[in-house]
Protein backbone atom coordinates (compact mmCIF):
# COMPACT_ATOMS: atom_id res chain seq x y z
CA UNK A 1 0.00 0.00 0.00
CA UNK A 2 1.57 3.07 -0.67
CA UNK A 3 0.56 5.71 2.23
CA UNK A 4 1.47 8.64 0.08
CA UNK A 5 -1.41 7.85 -2.73
CA UNK A 6 -3.55 6.94 0.11
CA UNK A 7 -3.87 9.87 2.08
CA UNK A 8 -3.86 11.74 -0.90
CA UNK A 9 -7.46 10.18 -1.04
CA UNK A 10 -8.79 10.38 2.45
CA UNK A 11 -9.72 13.81 4.09
CA UNK A 12 -6.37 15.25 5.70
CA UNK A 13 -8.73 17.48 7.75
CA UNK A 14 -10.44 14.64 9.80
CA UNK A 15 -7.48 12.26 9.68
CA UNK A 16 -5.35 14.84 11.48
CA UNK A 17 -7.98 15.26 14.00
CA UNK A 18 -7.47 11.74 15.00
CA UNK A 19 -3.88 12.38 14.99
CA UNK A 20 -4.33 15.40 17.25
CA UNK A 21 -6.85 12.66 19.74
CA UNK A 22 -4.11 10.38 20.17
CA UNK A 23 -1.23 12.50 21.06
CA UNK A 24 -3.52 13.99 23.30
CA UNK A 25 -4.83 11.07 24.77
CA UNK A 26 -1.49 9.33 25.14
CA UNK A 27 0.53 12.68 26.67
CA UNK A 28 -2.20 13.47 28.96
CA UNK A 29 -2.98 9.41 30.49
CA UNK A 30 1.35 8.98 30.50
CA UNK A 31 3.43 11.91 29.52
CA UNK A 32 4.68 10.78 26.54
CA UNK A 33 4.76 13.44 23.85
CA UNK A 34 4.26 11.58 21.00
CA UNK A 35 5.97 12.70 17.03
CA UNK A 36 4.66 11.91 13.89
CA UNK A 37 6.61 10.29 11.50
CA UNK A 38 5.90 12.00 8.31
CA UNK A 39 5.92 9.94 4.86
CA UNK A 40 7.53 6.71 6.55
CA UNK A 41 4.25 4.82 7.26
CA UNK A 42 5.30 1.40 5.99
CA UNK A 43 7.58 0.27 8.50
CA UNK A 44 8.93 -3.29 9.88
CA UNK A 45 7.43 -3.51 13.23
CA UNK A 46 4.89 -6.59 13.84
CA UNK A 47 1.84 -5.44 15.16
CA UNK A 48 0.68 -7.80 18.34
CA UNK A 49 -2.30 -5.40 19.45
CA UNK A 50 -4.82 -3.34 17.28
CA UNK A 51 -7.34 -1.56 19.14
CA UNK A 52 -10.20 -1.01 17.28
CA UNK A 53 -13.41 0.91 17.10
CA UNK A 54 -16.27 1.49 14.99
CA UNK A 55 -17.69 5.41 13.90
CA UNK A 56 -21.30 5.29 12.22
CA UNK A 57 -22.60 8.27 11.00
CA UNK A 58 -23.01 9.51 7.67
CA UNK A 59 -19.37 8.54 6.64
CA UNK A 60 -18.47 5.29 8.55
CA UNK A 61 -15.19 4.93 9.88
CA UNK A 62 -13.02 1.77 11.09
CA UNK A 63 -10.31 3.59 13.67
CA UNK A 64 -7.66 1.61 14.41
CA UNK A 65 -4.60 1.67 16.96
CA UNK A 66 -1.54 -0.85 15.76
CA UNK A 67 1.31 -1.84 17.65
CA UNK A 68 3.16 -4.72 19.56
CA UNK A 69 4.19 -5.26 23.40
CA UNK A 70 7.20 -3.33 23.33
CA UNK A 71 5.57 -0.31 22.69
CA UNK A 72 2.69 -1.05 24.62
CA UNK A 73 4.21 -1.93 27.73
CA UNK A 74 6.20 1.74 28.88
CA UNK A 75 2.76 3.10 27.57
CA UNK A 76 0.30 1.01 30.00
CA UNK A 77 3.50 1.11 32.84
CA UNK A 78 3.34 5.18 33.04
CA UNK A 79 -0.35 4.95 32.70
CA UNK A 80 -0.58 2.79 35.82
CA UNK A 81 2.53 3.30 37.57
CA UNK A 82 3.14 -0.60 37.41
CA UNK A 83 6.39 -1.53 36.45
CA UNK A 84 6.73 -3.13 32.65
CA UNK A 85 7.55 -6.57 34.09
CA UNK A 86 4.44 -6.59 35.87
CA UNK A 87 2.41 -6.23 32.90
CA UNK A 88 0.82 -8.71 31.58
CA UNK A 89 -1.08 -9.22 28.26
CA UNK A 90 -4.28 -8.58 29.16
CA UNK A 91 -3.21 -5.38 30.70
CA UNK A 92 -1.53 -4.39 27.91
CA UNK A 93 -4.18 -4.89 25.25
CA UNK A 94 -7.02 -2.81 27.73
CA UNK A 95 -4.26 -0.08 28.01
CA UNK A 96 -4.82 -0.17 24.35
CA UNK A 97 -8.27 -0.55 23.96
CA UNK A 98 -8.61 2.11 26.14
CA UNK A 99 -6.41 4.86 24.12
CA UNK A 100 -8.64 3.68 21.23
CA UNK A 101 -11.55 4.68 23.14
CA UNK A 102 -10.08 7.99 24.04
CA UNK A 103 -8.92 9.00 20.58
CA UNK A 104 -12.51 8.39 19.43
CA UNK A 105 -14.51 10.26 22.11
CA UNK A 106 -12.07 13.19 21.76
CA UNK A 107 -12.46 12.99 17.98
CA UNK A 108 -16.00 12.92 17.90
CA UNK A 109 -16.30 16.05 19.87
CA UNK A 110 -13.95 17.63 17.54
CA UNK A 111 -15.89 16.71 14.80
CA UNK A 112 -19.32 17.36 15.95
CA UNK A 113 -19.77 20.01 13.78
CA UNK A 114 -18.92 18.50 10.56
CA UNK A 115 -19.86 16.42 8.09
CA UNK A 116 -18.14 13.33 10.64
CA UNK A 117 -20.34 13.43 13.37
CA UNK A 118 -20.91 9.60 14.25
CA UNK A 119 -21.21 7.76 16.96
CA UNK A 120 -18.93 5.17 18.33
CA UNK A 121 -18.78 1.18 19.37
CA UNK A 122 -17.77 -0.46 22.13
CA UNK A 123 -13.88 -0.69 21.92
CA UNK A 124 -12.50 -4.26 20.87
CA UNK A 125 -8.82 -5.54 20.13
CA UNK A 126 -7.61 -7.85 17.78
CA UNK A 127 -4.76 -9.43 19.35
CA UNK A 128 -2.34 -12.16 17.62
CA UNK A 129 1.56 -12.23 16.11
CA UNK A 130 1.36 -10.37 13.30
CA UNK A 131 -2.22 -9.79 13.40
CA UNK A 132 -3.56 -6.91 10.62
CA UNK A 133 -6.48 -5.84 9.41
CA UNK A 134 -7.30 -6.48 5.88
CA UNK A 135 -9.89 -4.28 3.45
CA UNK A 136 -10.99 -4.16 -0.08
CA UNK A 137 -8.69 -2.51 -2.53
CA UNK A 138 -9.14 1.20 -2.72
CA UNK A 139 -10.57 1.41 0.34
CA UNK A 140 -9.90 5.17 1.35
CA UNK A 141 -7.59 5.10 4.80
CA UNK A 142 -5.92 7.78 6.50
CA UNK A 143 -2.38 6.56 8.17
CA UNK A 144 0.44 8.13 10.76
CA UNK A 145 2.64 6.82 12.45
CA UNK A 146 3.87 8.24 15.69
CA UNK A 147 7.28 7.62 17.78
CA UNK A 148 8.41 8.83 21.09
CA UNK A 149 11.50 6.34 22.34
CA UNK A 150 10.70 2.49 22.00
CA UNK A 151 6.79 3.32 21.69
CA UNK A 152 5.63 3.32 18.16
CA UNK A 153 1.98 3.40 17.05
CA UNK A 154 -0.01 3.07 13.93
CA UNK A 155 -2.84 5.02 13.52
CA UNK A 156 -5.38 4.41 10.96
CA UNK A 157 -8.65 5.61 9.75
CA UNK A 158 -10.64 3.61 7.05
CA UNK A 159 -13.67 5.28 5.25
CA UNK A 160 -16.02 1.90 5.17
CA UNK B 1 -11.64 6.32 53.45
CA UNK B 2 -12.85 3.90 51.54
CA UNK B 3 -13.66 4.47 47.93
CA UNK B 4 -14.74 2.28 45.11
CA UNK B 5 -13.91 2.73 40.83
CA UNK B 6 -16.41 1.00 38.38
CA UNK B 7 -14.68 0.44 35.06
CA UNK B 8 -14.94 -2.59 32.78
CA UNK B 9 -10.81 -1.09 31.89
CA UNK B 10 -8.58 -2.76 34.38
CA UNK B 11 -5.96 0.07 33.30
CA UNK B 12 -8.36 2.98 34.50
CA UNK B 13 -9.05 1.12 37.12
CA UNK B 14 -5.55 0.89 38.44
CA UNK B 15 -5.06 4.21 37.96
CA UNK B 16 -7.87 5.67 39.62
CA UNK B 17 -7.05 3.14 42.28
CA UNK B 18 -3.43 4.56 42.54
CA UNK B 19 -4.38 8.24 42.90
CA UNK B 20 -6.54 7.51 45.49
CA UNK B 21 -3.24 5.45 47.75
CA UNK B 22 -1.14 8.43 46.98
CA UNK B 23 -4.05 10.80 48.77
CA UNK B 24 -3.90 8.51 51.54
CA UNK B 25 -6.89 6.51 51.48
CA UNK B 26 -8.03 2.67 50.00
CA UNK B 27 -9.67 2.33 46.71
CA UNK B 28 -11.84 -1.15 45.90
CA UNK B 29 -12.08 -1.97 42.21
CA UNK B 30 -15.27 -3.35 40.57
CA UNK B 31 -15.22 -4.09 36.66
CA UNK B 32 -19.13 -4.33 36.43
CA UNK B 33 -22.09 -2.07 37.45
CA UNK B 34 -23.92 -5.26 39.18
CA UNK B 35 -20.41 -6.51 40.98
CA UNK B 36 -20.69 -2.50 42.01
CA UNK B 37 -24.12 -3.11 44.20
CA UNK B 38 -23.07 -6.25 45.47
CA UNK B 39 -20.00 -4.49 46.94
CA UNK B 40 -22.38 -1.62 48.13
CA UNK B 41 -24.71 -4.16 49.57
CA UNK B 42 -21.93 -5.82 51.35
CA UNK B 43 -20.20 -4.64 54.61
CA UNK B 44 -18.30 -1.95 53.00
CA UNK B 45 -18.37 1.56 53.52
CA UNK B 46 -17.64 3.34 50.72
CA UNK B 47 -17.26 7.10 50.91
CA UNK B 48 -16.23 8.45 47.03
CA UNK B 49 -17.25 6.50 44.24
CA UNK B 50 -15.16 6.71 40.47
CA UNK B 51 -18.13 5.89 38.10
CA UNK B 52 -17.29 4.79 34.21
CA UNK B 53 -20.31 5.22 31.98
CA UNK B 54 -20.43 2.88 28.93
CA UNK B 55 -20.13 -0.84 30.47
CA UNK B 56 -21.37 -4.02 29.36
CA UNK B 57 -24.50 -4.53 30.96
CA UNK B 58 -26.25 -1.94 33.62
CA UNK B 59 -23.55 1.24 32.27
CA UNK B 60 -23.26 3.71 34.78
CA UNK B 61 -25.83 6.27 34.37
CA UNK B 62 -28.52 3.62 35.42
CA UNK B 63 -26.15 2.63 38.17
CA UNK B 64 -26.20 6.00 39.57
CA UNK B 65 -29.73 6.66 39.11
CA UNK B 66 -30.22 3.39 40.88
CA UNK B 67 -28.28 4.41 43.76
CA UNK B 68 -29.56 7.53 43.93
CA UNK B 69 -33.24 6.18 44.44
CA UNK B 70 -31.74 4.02 47.78
CA UNK B 71 -31.79 6.21 51.19
CA UNK B 72 -28.50 3.91 51.84
CA UNK B 73 -26.37 4.90 49.08
CA UNK B 74 -27.59 7.86 47.70
CA UNK B 75 -25.17 9.73 49.91
CA UNK B 76 -22.33 8.80 48.58
CA UNK B 77 -20.18 11.58 45.89
CA UNK B 78 -20.19 9.88 42.52
CA UNK B 79 -17.21 10.57 40.33
CA UNK B 80 -18.05 10.29 36.39
CA UNK B 81 -14.68 9.22 34.74
CA UNK B 82 -15.66 8.66 30.91
CA UNK B 83 -15.07 10.03 27.65
CA UNK B 84 -18.61 10.85 27.19
CA UNK B 85 -17.73 14.19 26.46
CA UNK B 86 -20.54 15.39 25.08
CA UNK B 87 -22.22 18.62 26.44
CA UNK B 88 -25.76 16.61 26.33
CA UNK B 89 -23.93 13.59 28.14
CA UNK B 90 -22.27 16.13 31.25
CA UNK B 91 -25.89 17.71 31.61
CA UNK B 92 -27.91 14.18 31.96
CA UNK B 93 -25.75 13.37 34.20
CA UNK B 94 -25.10 16.26 36.46
CA UNK B 95 -29.11 15.72 36.51
CA UNK B 96 -28.94 12.78 37.74
CA UNK B 97 -26.53 13.35 40.58
CA UNK B 98 -23.64 12.93 39.89
CA UNK B 99 -20.37 15.58 42.07
CA UNK B 100 -18.01 15.76 39.48
CA UNK B 101 -17.51 14.83 35.92
CA UNK B 102 -13.76 13.96 34.72
CA UNK B 103 -13.83 13.13 30.58
CA UNK B 104 -11.20 11.09 29.22
CA UNK B 105 -8.26 11.68 28.81
CA UNK B 106 -7.38 13.20 31.83
CA UNK B 107 -4.38 13.87 33.61
CA UNK B 108 -3.29 12.48 36.85
CA UNK B 109 -3.02 16.15 38.56
CA UNK B 110 -6.47 16.55 37.38
CA UNK B 111 -7.72 13.37 38.88
CA UNK B 112 -5.92 13.93 42.01
CA UNK B 113 -7.91 16.93 42.50
CA UNK B 114 -11.32 16.17 41.46
CA UNK B 115 -10.45 13.45 44.31
CA UNK B 116 -9.46 16.70 46.81
CA UNK B 117 -12.52 18.28 45.91
CA UNK B 118 -14.91 15.58 46.15
CA UNK B 119 -13.76 15.11 49.69
CA UNK B 120 -14.10 19.05 50.79
CA UNK B 121 -10.24 19.44 50.47
CA UNK B 122 -9.19 16.41 52.73
CA UNK B 123 -6.26 14.67 52.25
CA UNK B 124 -4.48 11.61 54.62
CA UNK B 125 -0.86 11.81 55.54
Amino acid sequence: MNAGVYIEKYDMISGHVFVAALLESVERMSGFVLNEVENDCEFALVHEIIGAMVLQGEKAMLLTLETNKNSAAPLVSFMTGIETAALDTDLLNDGITELINMVGGSARVRLEATNYKFLLSVPFTLVGESVKIVVKKRTDCFMARLVCDQIDLMLRVYKL
Amino acid sequence: MKMLTIDDSAVVRKIISAAVVVLGHECLEAESAQDALNLLQGAEKIELIFLDWNMPGMNGLEFLKTIKKNDQFKHIPVVMVTTENMPESIIEAVKAGVSQYITKPFSIEELMKKIIDSLGGEVNQ
